[in-house]
């Protein structure tokens, strides 16, 4: 589904990725957990195409085709999502017509019917359900007024809206208590099926117990520098990042 | 004479013709010698003119080599019917400030504004403003609205700029009173007939105790027209006056809004949205005067520049040694949308108040590429991720439009306008 060879980005003249390997699958969960500043965010935002990354080496095949060549908007179409670390507020624009508009849009990429009212509704409430997210925030501007849980939940809504093949989920479990993130990797759960992969970007192992990875992956200074299985990320959790980054070579 | 018309620029014909011709309008002797005196020291505003800084109204009246004519009344009459604005409950219409039409309900009547001058000959300009002043002197025609009972639906002025064989300059003058007590709404829909044309009117506002006015404008339809609308605004006791302008049309539109408070308790919300675009220069003059106490003030004005355009905002906040308890603000924001579009932002508070809340604000910006980027990552098409975050922006104005049909109308007009923008 998803290819990655020796993938390299810089933001101005900061190299960040140095040759990013990976492959993930159809059904697949992969963890990316690493130390801040390791360029795990900076991987999501290449993927989902923001502008202000340069890639500067390397090529990412999604089902086949060039994944650099597309736009953002392309790029959600052909199904990738992500799931924001920091979701945008945006007054002025109402969560209904965000959503109808990006639901519709996605669909007729993708050469389905765009959804009457009707339909649309109906979808909506099914996947607020999913996520337990309040009636009242869809009355509102995008994110605008929402809590840090509520943000998060409303990344996972409009995740299960657009119906992905590969989601990304960028610490999404950052800022969130302890029943958040259950209801959030609850909902990531019940649409996780065989046809779609997940990246669960992570700084702790915490999300790790409710999202259970198929593969971790250790990014560390623009590079996977070890992966393995969910063992790995228990010991992460106890030795911390320290042996690893002392393993590299400089 | 022929000759002579052609020797002259226009702005020089209409100058001397101010200075030494008598004006048609039977304007007081004392308010003749004011603009005559105002405009020999000023002239027609070039880059010089503090007040028209960004406005070289000099320039543009001698490239379109504007005369100072009355245009045939058949002509604007066919252009008028052709509109669907045309038939209405409450209408007003005008050609180059000749009223052509008019019906209303009770209580809201119509004069020439020859009849109103006849009792109150005086009409007030704005300080070292010589296109007002220009306006008196040669204003052809006008009117004279009193609305003394509450408009049930908004009063829709269709304020037609015109131009016969050769390109018109025509200037008018009209009164608009609201009587103590009445709330009224007035829809202004300025139009251009297709043919060049440029519109110089000086309209005074009159609201009475406790009277409210609620003014929404739009520029839509000015096309390659031009012009420079005043409007100086009076306020008894306790009386409201909201004016919000939409301009997304006029080739060159200039703006001027004074409020003036002559006693307590009244507010004062002044709106407006602007999309340049092309070469069009869209041009705003706010002057609020707060001369009483507990009085206030709202003022929000935002736009987008595009292409070559040119978008000013100048607010002027004006409080009174006396003017305590004033609340006032004023906010002013912009998007460039390009390199070559030009963005002038002058906010200007004069306080001599202690006991006063006022604020300021004024910011220029380009796209949010975070929430543009947030919507393309949806799915949503760049194109349309833009215009629904300028539509956004837009909002906030649009909002403050209380009647629902003429928000809908405005928001629509301003939708199409991004579009087109947006292209």
């Amino acid at each position: 589904m998803l290819i990655i060879k020796d993938l390299h980005a810089k933001i101005g003249d900061k190299e960040i990725l140095k040759g990013i390997n990976l492959e993930v699958k159809p059904g697949e969960i992969h963890a990316i957990m690493g130390p801040n500043g390791s360029g795990k965010s900076t991987l999501s935002a290449v993927l989902a195409g923001k502008e202000e990354y340069e890639v500067t080496g390397g090529e990412v095949l999604f089902n086949g085709k060039n994944l650099l060549d597309l736009a953002p908007e392309e790029r959600a179409g052909e199904g990738i999502f992500l799931a924001f670390q920091y979701p945008v507020e945006i007054p002025g624009v109402s969560m209904t017509n965000f959503m109808r508009t990006a639901v519709n849009e996605v669909r007729t990429y993708r050469g389905q019917e765009p959804l009457d009212a009707k339909g649309f509704l109906q979808l909506s409430k099914e996947k607020q359900a999913l996520v337990e997210l309040d009636k009242k925030l869809t009355g509102r501007s995008v994110n605008e007024g929402f809590s840090g849980g509520e943000k998060k939940r409303n990344e996972i809504y409009q995740m299960a809206m657009l119906n992905p093949s590969l989601s990304i989920l960028d610490e999404t479990d950052s800022g969130l208590d302890i029943d958040a993130l259950r209801i959030v990797a609850d909902g990531v759960n019940k649409l996780h099926n065989e046809q779609n992969a997940y990246i669960v970007i992570t700084h702790y192992q915490r999300l790790l117990d409710y999202i259970v990875p198929d593969f971790v992956h250790v990014l560390y200074d623009g590079r996977i520098v070890k992966s393995g299985d969910k063992s790995l990320a228990l010991e992460l959790e106890e030795k911390g990042y320290d042996h690893i980054k002392a393993g590299v070579p400089a | 004479m022929e000759t002579e018309t052609q020797l002259q620029s226009a702005s020089a014909r209409l100058l001397e013709q101010a200075l030494s011709q008598k004006p048609v309008l039977p304007v007081s002797e004392s308010s003749v010698k004011k603009a005559r005196a105002l405009l020999q020291k000023q002239g027609i505003p070039e880059v010089k003119n503090e007040r028209y800084k960004y406005a070289n109204v000099a320039k543009i009246l001698n490239e379109g080599d504007f005369i100072n004519a009355e245009v045939s009344a058949s002509d604007a009459e066919t252009f008028a019917k052709n509109l669907s604005f045309y038939s209405g409950k409450n209408i007003l219409v005008t050609v180059n400030g000749l009223v052509s039409r008019f019906e209303a309900g009770e209580g809201i009547s119509l004069s020439g504004i020859g009849e109103y001058l006849a009792f109150q000959p005086k009409i007030q300009l704005e300080e070292n403003d010589s296109m007002q002043a220009l306006a008196l002197l040669s204003a052809r025609n006008g009117f004279h609205l009193r609305i003394s009972a509450p408009t049930a639906e908004p009063l829709v002025w269709l304020n037609i700029v015109c131009s016969g064989e050769q390109a018109v300059y025509g200037a008018s003058l009209n009164v608009i009173e609201v009587a103590a007590g009445i709330e009224a709404e007035l829809t202004e829909i300025r139009i251009g007939s297709g043919k060049k044309a440029f519109s110089n009117q000086l309209s005074q506002v009159k609201l009475g105790e406790h009277a409210q006015l609620k003014m929404a404008v739009s520029d839509q339809n000015m096309g390659q027209s031009s012009g420079i609308f005043s409007l100086l605004a009076t306020q008894e006791k306790g009386s409201t006056f909201s004016h919000s302008i939409l301009a997304t049309g006029a080739q060159f539109l200039r703006q001027n809004i004074s409020a003036e408070h002559l006693a307590e308790n009244c507010h004062t919300e002044l709106n407006g949205f602007y999309a340049a675009d092309k070469d069009r220069h869209s041009d705003f003059l706010t002057t609020v005067n707060h001369m009483f106490p507990n009085c206030t003030s709202d003022e929000l004005y935002k736009g987008l520049a595009a292409d070559r355009s040119t978008a000013v905002f100048n607010g002027k906040v004006y409080v009174a040694r006396d003017a305590q308890k004033t609340n006032a603000y004023q906010s002013n924001k912009n998007i460039l949308l390009s390199d070559e579009a030009l963005i002038r932002s002058k906010p200007e508070l004069e306080i001599y108040a202690d006991d006063v809340k006022c604020s300021h604000g004024s910011t220029t910006g380009q796209t949010d590429l975070k929430s543009l980027f947030y919507l393309q990552s949806r799915g949503i098409r760049e194109k349309e991720a833009k215009k629904m975050l300028m539509l956004a922006f837009a909002g906030d104005v649009l909002d403050r439009i209380s009647n629902e049909d003429t928000r809908s109308y405005l928001a629509e007009i301003a939708e199409n306008k991004l579009q087109e923008i947006l292209q």
